[in-house]
């Protein structure tokens, strides 16, 4: 039994549903109306009112932050703050979102100031050296939670603007699709829905651009009537590329697409609009959806489960960023317009993250950026732990890289809610080295009695707990349909080590570090446990569990004069081996059953035999190798015996040649086989091409709970620890020497 | 009653089959007994379609020259269908029932008030190729003219003359609704593929959304003289015949 059927018992059990529905007493109930009174009281446009409100509001929080408590006073008013945050959460509405993010700040900076004034050893000593440490990490965790609050208060939420009738309204557009080392088979499906998009024949050219300087791709581009370009070195990788190919073309705007993200039809007739209402903008981004599960997902066993690491940017971050002005370019399924992408010289070259520097010189000048968060496209996520981890750390390396040599913080151009929301982005790339130091905190009072925190353990708890409840339930409020508690600091656990020592690099040399491309279509054959990846949580991991044993001896023999101290730092420890338990449980790489990911459409489908007789039936799902059909009655067919299948879509039908591969009762399972350029055009068009592709992709979702995250991640902790226990018992020598002898 | 004509300019295009088909897949909706069909193409083939007895006496033909009306003729299939075969005749027989045809325009219309039929009850006349006596009589009491197509040349080369030609009875029938259907679909040839394309470019709306696909399984059913949806339910063109059924049958049904 895994994790994934565990959890979804769990579910079935305490009859959880899918999907929770809000009682509507907490839609319209008193507290909602006196909000929205409040918020249309006909004082506030009476000038100044608004100003001197704001002026007191912090002249308060001010005094709440700073006033000495004692400890039962402090606990009173954690209490009382706790009390107004856990009844008002349930209520809907951005007011109340405001008041839960306003407490969680009141209670963190309270906690900080607390740190900061009374919690801290005056006189010099390795105590405070290390309490100094802690204190930094802390600090920078604060400034995250606040900025990262500011950024994404209040998500714009973009719907698209329709295109003119007149077409002639309608501005060309280049498509590009760079290319470096892919294989031709993850290339020519978006090859295909590129040329699939609506949009007037004669206003659409596409651009293959191959780094690669290879003949398969030259004919294939030849064959497609796409434009085939390519270069004579690779310099500054996929952004030398686009800018090598802006001086031969022409349209007014160009849509980047990564070789393996297939658009849908819809793409640009969703995106362009945006341009024509506005013509200072500059760029428009979507989603970046993955259809197979990346490697936190798949080693979970949660894919489509819970939101994986990526959904908080594309589903939160950049919708929060967009109504500060300040969504960034990721590099793919985006459109640029050229006059202002030429104007700052091209697509950045000067950083590893060359989309999000374009973005920011875009910014600099004072132009427009937006972000519609509608898939408009979809590609692989990276196969294995390595690769996911290196690409993480190309991304770490890059914003440490542009906050070195183009900070956001100073130059012209750019307004405060912009620099913030970049600096965000940027430091959050650093939470590597504070993340080490949480996880290893309480072990240098355990090893050595270090006391880091100069308090005692009650009045810590008064303090610190206030801060970690509120925090979380701000962020569950706000994230939480993109992230689910907890299931973060595993995320980031287990990237903390790996971008800790870019970032610190590239901050000191930001010109080291070169741009790595990220491997996708690979396969993971069998289980294996990525050492390489996960021997410094191994070690972390180890030195926690020494940690414990030593704890108790303290708890119970050698410092049993401060209880409270030695059980605060067990405990701190016991959370902090739970994540890293889950961590464990990500490097612990499942193999990978298919060849290829496969996506649900359950579209009505048509088999035709070789002897002329077909069956009405269902597509259920489909991947680059195949179809699985859903039989209404059983059928005699051979394995191997050439087929045709038709998807029908509206009243469109899509006939492509396979093989049967699986025929067993009602289900049966296709290769694609022979396909021809029409076929694969048929093909892309039922599938990845629908405008409704990938709608309803999250339906089964859960909303956040927190403290159901709490217990999903001690599930997935203990889960972790004890798979790692069974890998490392059946591969250990000694194991493997009984084997041999046998 | 409604009365649907099943006609096309061609022959070969699988007009007895589709009416067959489809009077059995409106019977499986409508119920047993709702749905009669009429077999007025001189070749006879409809009620093998239904299984009934191919020397059956009494039929169409043999009553119009008795003057006689249709309640004799009417045979229950084992399919829900009431048939009316053409029936066996002799040359002269089919010529003195075509005479009859041409000098009473009202004929067809008669004898279908004289069966007692509901309103609710769906009549499906089978047609032979081209311009006919027969075809002049289903003008004048059609309510719905489906016209079968092959998606190829042949097909595509008559419409210009049916299109003058319902034109022309749209003068004196602007009630009459006519609607094209695409039979033998084969979306894996290419040719087939073109042509279907051509055809839905040239006739836009008054296309069927619904096509039937070619599917070996049709013939086969003939051969056990059974409509294909008793012979081969789960098969796409049982699929596409309860489709077309529910297409046709939702403006009746208003």
């Amino acid at each position: 039994m895994n994790l994934r059927s565990i959890l979804l018992r769990l579910r079935e059990y305490r009859g959880i549903g899918a999907r929770s529905i809000i009682n509507p007493r907490y839609l319209y109930g008193l507290l909602n109306e006196s909000g929205n009174q409040l918020v249309d009281w006909s004082v506030w446009s009476t000038p100044g009112v608004l100003v001197a409100t704001a002026l007191a509001c912090l002249v308060l929080f001010g005094f709440l932050i700073t006033i000495p408590f004692t400890r039962t006073e402090q606990l009173v008013f954690s209490l009382a703050i706790a009390a107004v945050a856990l009844y008002i959460r349930r209520y809907v509405g951005t007011l109340v979102t405001l008041v839960l993010v306003s407490l969680s700040v009141l209670a963190s900076t309270r906690y900080l100031y607390w740190r900061f004034s009374s919690s801290m050893e005056i006189e010099f000593s390795a105590d405070l050296l290390l309490g100094l440490g802690l204190l930094a990490a802390e600090f920078y965790a604060w400034t995250i939670l606040v900025i990262g609050f500011f950024q994404t208060i209040w998500p714009l939420k973009r719907k698209p603007v329709p295109m003119p009738e007149d077409l002639s309204k309608w501005p060309t557009v280049d498509v590009f699709i760079p290319s470096y080392n892919e294989p031709l088979s993850v290339v020519i499906p978006t090859v295909i829905a590129a040329l699939a998009m609506d949009w007037p024949r004669e206003k659409i050219k596409v651009y293959l651009l191959d780094d690669g300087r290879r003949d398969d791709f030259r004919e294939f581009a030849a064959s497609v009537d796409v434009t085939y370009m390519t270069r004579s070195n690779n310099v500054h990788a996929k952004a030398g590329n686009i800018n090598a190919a802006l001086p031969h073309t022409d349209g007014e705007l160009i849509a980047i697409f990564d070789c393996d993200h297939i658009p849908t039809r819809t793409f640009l007739q969703a995106t362009v609009g945006l341009f024509l209402q506005d013509n200072q903008l500059a760029m428009v981004q979507t989603p970046h959806h993955f259809l197979s599960p990346d490697p936190f997902e798949r080693n979970l066993q949660l894919f489509r489960l819970m939101p994986n690491e990526g959904e908080l940017f594309y589903g939160l971050v950049q919708d929060g960023n967009d109504l500060w002005n300040a969504a960034f370019f990721c590099g793919s399924c985006a459109v640029l317009r050229r006059t202002m992408l030429l104007e700052i010289g091209g697509v950045a070259v000067e950083t590893v993250t060359e989309d999000a520097h374009t973005a920011l010189k875009l910014h600099r000048l004072g132009y427009n950026t937006a972000y519609l968060g509608v898939i408009q496209a979809a590609g692989l996520a990276t196969e294995s732990l390595s690769a996911h981890v290196g690409q993480r750390i190309r991304w770490a390396r890059g914003m440490a890289q542009i906050f070195r040599i183009d900070n956001p913080l100073f130059g012209k151009g750019l307004h405060w809610p912009q620099r913030l929301c970049y600096l965000n982005a940027m430091l959050h790339f650093f939470y590597g080295l504070p993340r080490i130091v949480f996880l290893t905190a309480p072990l240098s009072y355990l090893f050595f009695e270090a006391h880091i925190i100069h308090a005692s353990a009650d009045l810590i708890a008064v303090y610190a707990l206030p801060h970690l409840i509120h925090a979380n339930i701000a962020n569950s409020r706000m994230q939480g349909k993109h992230r689910h508690t907890f299931w973060a600091e595993v995320y980031e656990t287990a990237l903390a080590w790996y971008i800790m020592v870019p970032t610190t690099l590239a901050m000191i040399n930001p010109k080291s570090g070169q741009f790595n491309v990220t491997a996708k279509g690979g396969r993971v054959d069998r289980d294996y446990f990525d050492w390489k990846i996960s021997l410094p949580y191994l070690i972390i991991l180890a030195l926690n569990v020494i940690g414990i044993a030593i704890g108790f001896g303290r708890l119970f023999w050698w410092n049993s004069h401060e209880f409270g101290t030695v059980l605060f730092n067990l405990l701190w420890t016991a959370y902090n081996l739970v994540i890293l338990g889950a961590t464990m449980s990500v490097a612990l790489e499942s193999r990978q059953i298919r060849r290829h990911w496969r996506v649900q459409i359950n579209l009505p489908a048509m088999l035709r035999l070789p002897n002329g007789r077909t069956v009405a039936c269902e597509a259920e799902d489909f991947s680059e190798g195949g179809l699985a059909i859903k039989l209404p009655v059983e059928l005699a067919v051979d394995q191997g015996s050439p087929i045709r299948i038709s998807l029908f879509r509206g009243e469109r039908e899509f006939a492509v040649p396979a093989a049967v591969v699986f025929n067993q009762g009602l289900v049966l399972r296709a290769r694609f086989e022979n396909m021809n350029l029409d076929d694969y055009r048929a093909l892309v068009a039922a599938t990845f091409s629908r405008a409704d592709a990938w709608q309803g992709w999250l339906p089964e979702r859960d909303i956040d709970r927190p403290l159901r995250g709490l217990r999903e991640v001690l599930g997935a902790g203990l889960d972790g620890i004890g798979r790692f226990a069974r890998t490392f018992g059946m591969t250990a020598p000694w194991r493997r020497l009984e084997l041999w002898k046998k | 009653m409604s009365v649907i004509v099943v006609a096309s300019m061609k022959g070969g295009v699988g007009k007895t089959s589709v009416t067959a088909n489809l009077a059995v897949a409106m019977a499986a909706e409508l119920g047993d007994g709702c749905v009669s069909i009429v077999d007025l193409d001189p070749q006879n083939g409809l009620h093998l379609h239904c299984g009934i007895d191919p020397l059956e006496r009494q039929s169409i033909c043999k009553q119009a020259l008795r003057r006689r009306s249709w309640h004799g003729v009417m045979v229950d299939s084992r399919f829900g269908v009431t048939c009316l075969p053409y029936g066996v005749a002799s040359e002269s027989e089919r010529e003195a029932f075509e005479d009859i045809l041409a000098a009473e325009p009202d004929w067809l219309e008669r004898q279908l008030t004289q069966t007692g039929l509901g309103g609710d009850d769906v009549v499906l006349i089978d047609m032979p190729p081209g311009p006919s006596v027969y075809l002049n009589q289903g003008f004048a009491c059609a309510d719905l003219l489906l016209i079968v197509l092959l998606p190829d040349a042949g097909s595509y080369s008559t419409i210009a003359a049916m299109e003058s030609w319902i034109d022309q009875v749209a003068q004196q029938r602007p009630d009459l609704q006519s609607v094209y259907l695409m039979n033998q679909m084969d979306e894996a040839v290419r040719l087939n593929r073109d042509m279907g394309e051509v055809l839905r470019q040239r006739l836009g709306a008054r296309l069927s959304p619904v096509g039937i696909h070619r599917d070996e399984a049709v013939s086969e059913a003939l051969a056990f003289l059974q409509p294909v949806l008793f012979y081969d339910p789960g098969c796409q063109a049982a699929h596409d015949f309860q489709r077309l059924a529910a297409f046709l049958l939702e403006p009746v049904a208003r």
